[in-house]
């Protein structure tokens, strides 16, 4: 089997942003389960961090959340992003592209480069 | 941003206690089934499926408390909860929160009050622009000794002189009575009179019109007037089209030009300011004038005092006549020289309380301690469960906080009700620009103190439980017999003991100096004399023979009144403020090298010293037959006669009075007709100044029309009873006879109260002080007594078994409590030994280490601690061995 990671700290949030962007409104375990599907079921999120990160984007206003029917007619709560969460997103996609590029430009680098 | 609307939707939950538990329920449920659906979708069996879906979820509780955090501000609920906690704890103990906020309220309140009055008057800067740069200017001698008060010419001179005020002005040493005529009646106010840049020195031009001009200053300009705020108001109804009206300063006609600032007040009260017209005279020795300057910016007053004595220099070669090798100068801040006198008042006062909030502090803290012994089990289970000891601390400061602020808050409410009552019945002479609101440094001081209770309160019961074992406190110690020590409660009831000895001998100290100053023989009799001042108009005290001629017309009137034995008038009342003035004795060489040669001038009536009943001595007293025109006389009193004739009969010696003081004071050659006994004319606790009594028809008109204007006329007039009312009669007289209100007006007794006033103040603000520190001292010797009591139960118990008996105890007790208060009580002594210093400007008659007056604090406090030990030695005699023995 293979070994599962937990999402690294602080990067849910941003998972969650940009999950509900490309799937428009979805209920609490359907953003965890495709977390863990885009991951290729490499990460595994913990419920215990997933719902009170879904509160915080709300107080923050980067989501909103509504009662809607699920696929089996039942009562689920469904978060869309806001206007705010898209700005939100788009600023921490360039901020981690960034540190990515300059990572990147670490593991690259070799000793005759810098000589 | 995003970080506020955070907090304010976390704020909004935390307030209007929103959860969303049944939301977050929901979904974890629905989460549940749809991982359930889709592990039953991947072929597993139904419970299978549902099991493995929960431990998927993972654990709900930590998931719920997560949520919560993030839903509201646990810190601020953990925070909340303590404090109700707290709250049900002090409700729960009433007894315990009701002495404790009182006591903690009296400390801060009555801290706060003296705090008042003392940022009021020595801290809150003055209300002028750049306060810093007043100075007043005073004469200086040797040793040290100023006098504040110049002549016009020196002032005059110094203004054109001086290089380092950018403005400077003179003004009435004292404020003159005046009668605002208003329609029939007229109403006592007191003006100043000043010179031109009066306002321009302390950049206060008036708030309607204008200040004054050189031009209003020349000799005969029209009469112009600037009106306080406060006169405006009352008497005026704030009329805005006040400026250029006129009005009636007793028979004189003034323009008004201005009214001033609200916020400008100095010293004293002055109701009103009129020019004061002066010119430079070689001979002019008439020192009546403050004079009040502003330092150019960046000058101090050390280089300004030096530019002062090189004026000084050119002086002596304008005016040779006025200057005097003895006289310096001095440049003094004008708000120290304004609260010099109140300076070593107000700072035993504050000193005072200050002493008492650590009586009040450590009784609190002493109750606290007891408290936190009875708590120790609580604590140790919360130990137990896990809290860390900033957890415990936080719920201490939480509790305390709670009780300190309740004790503040009420403490604050004290002040603001009791300061203004204390200000009211204070006699101390509360400079008027002080205000005593209760501003922000006020506010800050309290939470100051409030913060520090809380502080202490908290940190010392948290050290004493840091030493608690978690184990033996959770033991049922039952096979314990000897009571454990408790050394930080014995340190406070020793300290409390040494305080409140201190704080006794203050008292005991100014008690004495008290009883000392009443029964202090004034030198005449207080007894049925009623005592009133008036002042005549410019035009009634022209000439000194017509003036004479009313005071008799007056005087012979009122001795007409059934009731009344006799009447006189002088230019001021015993204890009241008298001029001094140079003399010379016929036939010595001059004695006119500085200000000690000046004694005291009162001119009176015939009568006076029958009135007041101050016996003659020797040769005779005034009678209706010194006038104008008969032989010049002079009487002095035995203080004079033993000063400046020891071995001489001083009754036939010569007199010349003011002989260098200008125009217009000349005095003729004067003969001594009479001694008289001492009267205590500067004060109860001074000794008894040489005075010359002059009939006031004989003495020069300038010296009438300057008594008159800066002092107005006082009276004195024997009853047969203290219940004869005269006043009415004697308000008709003066009315008809010289349309004059009476000023003042109350009996001897209360002239002479009056100036024993500012003692009385201080002595009853420290013996209250010293009663309540005696009062808290006992109550917190005996909760540390009962509580040891208490706890040595067990002891006593097996004590008596082995045969003690109940006076044994009981003496154990007292023994205990004995040592305690000891112990107090030399630290005390010594404090007071060393501290003595600070009082001793206060005291008449007592020595600040008066050995007596230790010994009798020392009595006292031993006394009450011993009573306050007896009942709890009571209760320890009356233990009963079998039941203490037999009880956990």
């Amino acid at each position: 089997m293979k070994q599962k990671k937990d999402v690294q700290q602080g990067t849910l949030a941003l998972m969650v942003l940009k999950t509900i962007e490309v799937l428009g409104p979805l209920h609490g375990y359907g953003i965890a389960r495709r977390i863990e599907q885009i991951s290729r079921d490499l990460l595994c999120v913990n419920q215990g961090t997933l719902y009170p990160v879904l509160l915080r984007l709300e107080q923050e206003g980067a989501v909103a959340s509504d009662w809607g029917p699920s696929e089996n007619n039942r009562r689920a709560r469904f978060y869309r992003l806001t206007r705010a969460g898209q700005k939100l997103l788009e600023t921490e996609k360039r901020d981690w592209e960034q540190t990515i590029a300059i990572i990147a430009r670490f593991f690259e680098i070799k000793a005759e480069d810098l000589s | 941003m995003r970080a506020l609307n955070r907090f304010f939707s976390r704020l909004w939950n935390l307030s209007s206690g929103q959860r969303g538990d049944q939301r977050l329920r929901e979904e974890m449920e629905e989460h549940v089934t749809l991982q359930t659906e889709e592990n039953l979708r991947a072929g597993m069996a139904p419970a299978e499926a549902h099991r493995q879906a929960l431990l998927k979820f993972g654990a709900v509780g930590s998931v719920r408390e997560s949520y919560h955090a993030e839903e509201g501000l646990p810190f601020v609920e953990g925070v909340l909860q303590d404090f109700r906690y707290g709250i049900r704890l002090l409700r729960k103990s009433r007894g315990f929160t009701a002495a404790a906020v009182l006591t903690l309220a009296l400390g801060i309140g009555a801290n706060l009050a003296v705090f008042l009055v003392l940022y009021g008057v020595l801290l809150k800067p003055l209300p002028f622009p750049s306060p810093r740069q007043l100075v007043r200017i005073e004469r200086s001698y040797s040793g040290g000794t100023t006098v504040p008060a110049y002549s016009g010419t020196k002032a005059l001179f110094f203004q054109r002189a001086s290089h380092a005020f950018t403005a400077m002005a003179a003004y009435d040493y004292v404020p003159s009575h005046a009668n605002l005529v208003q329609g029939d009646g007229a109403v006592p106010i007191s003006v100043l009179r000043v010179t031109s840049d009066f306002f321009r020195v302390f950049e206060m031009e008036p708030a309607m019109g204008r200040g004054f001009r050189t031009e209003d200053m020349v000799l005969n300009a029209p009469a112009v007037v600037v009106l306080s705020d406060a006169l405006w108001r009352h008497q005026f109804g704030g009329d805005p089209e006040i400026v250029g009206k006129a009005l009636s300063l007793g028979n004189r006609s003034y323009t008004v030009v201005g009214v001033a600032n609200r916020q400008f007040a100095l010293d004293t009260k002055a109701d009103a300011w009129i020019p004061l017209a002066i010119t430079e005279s070689p001979g002019d020795q008439s020192n009546n004038y403050n004079v009040v300057a502003r330092l150019k910016s960046g000058v101090t007053e050390s280089a300004a005092t030096a530019d002062l004595r090189g004026v000084l220099l050119e002086l002596k070669t304008t005016y040779p006549d006025l200057w005097d090798r003895y006289e310096g100068v001095r440049v003094e801040d004008l708000h120290d020289s304004f609260t010099g006198d109140l300076r070593p008042a107000l700072r035993i006062l504050m000193g005072a309380v200050g002493l008492l909030f650590l009586i009040v502090a450590a009784n609190i803290l002493s109750l606290l301690l007891t408290r936190a012994v009875s708590r120790r089990r609580e604590m140790s289970i919360r130990v137990a469960l896990g809290a860390t000891s900033w957890r415990m601390l936080r719920q201490l400061l939480v509790e305390n906080a709670s009780l300190c602020i309740l004790g503040g808050v009420t403490g604050i409410a004290l002040a603001w009700i009791g300061a203004p009552v204390l200000m009211h019945l204070s006699p101390l002479q509360i400079p008027q620009f002080a205000s005593l609101g209760i501003g922000g440094p006020a506010l800050a001081f309290a939470a100051v103190l409030t913060l520090g209770c809380v502080l202490l309160f908290s940190l010392v019961p948290a050290l004493e439980t840091r030493r608690v074992r978690l184990n033996e406190t959770l033991q049922l110690n039952t096979t314990r017999i000897a009571a454990g020590r408790h050394l930080t409660q014995k340190v406070l009831v020793v300290s409390e003991v040494a305080v409140s000895l201190v704080l006794l001998v203050g008292a005991a100290l100014l008690l004495t100096t008290f009883w000392k100053i009443i029964h202090t023989p004034p030198g005449f009799v207080t007894r049925d004399v009623l005592t009133f001042k008036n002042s005549f108009t410019d035009q009634q005290a022209a000439t000194s023979a017509s003036l004479g001629l009313r005071l008799n017309e007056l005087k012979s009137r009122i001795e007409a009144l059934p009731g009344v034995t006799s009447v006189a008038a002088a230019s001021t009342l015993p204890t009241q403020l008298v001029p001094d003035l140079p003399f010379d004795i016929v036939g010595r060489p001059s004695n006119r090298s500085d200000a000690k040669g000046d004694e005291k001038y009162i001119p009176i009536t015939a009568g006076f010293f029958r009135t007041l009943g101050i016996p003659i001595m020797a040769g005779r007293a005034f009678t209706g037959a010194d006038t104008n025109g008969s032989l010049p006389v002079l009487i002095v009193n035995q203080q004079f006669a033993e000063t400046y004739f020891r071995n001489e009969n001083p009754v036939g010696q010569r007199v010349l009075i003011g002989k260098f003081m200008g125009p217009g004071f000349e005095d003729p050659v004067r003969e001594i007709v009479g001694v008289v006994g001492n009267v205590k004319q500067v004060g109860l606790d001074q000794p008894a100044p040489g005075i010359m009594y002059l009939p006031a028809e004989q003495i020069p008109d300038l010296e009438t029309r300057m008594a008159n204007g800066l002092l107005g006329e006082s009276w004195v007039v024997r009853t047969e009873s203290a219940r004869v009312d005269v006043l009415p009669a004697i308000r008709r007289i003066f009315m008809e006879n010289s349309h004059a209100p009476l000023l003042s007006v109350e009996p001897m007794n209360e002239v002479i109260s009056a100036s024993v006033a500012q003692q009385r103040f201080s002595m009853i603000l420290l013996c209250g002080f010293g009663l309540i520190s005696l009062v808290l001292g006992a109550a917190g010797l005996y909760g540390v007594m009962s509580y040891n009591v208490q706890r040595q139960k067990r002891e006593i118990g097996v004590r008596m078994a082995l045969g003690a008996r109940r006076q044994d105890i009981a003496g154990m007790v007292l023994r205990d409590a004995g040592v305690l208060v000891g112990i107090g009580l030399v630290i005390g002594i010594a404090a007071s030994l060393l501290g003595a210093k600070l009082v001793g400007s206060l005291l008449f008659g007592v020595k600040p280490r008066d050995p007596l007056t230790l010994a009798a604090a020392s009595a006292v406090l031993l006394l009450t601690g011993l009573c306050a030990a007896w009942w709890p030695a009571r209760r320890a005699a009356r233990v009963d061995p079998m039941d203490a023995l037999r009880s956990e």
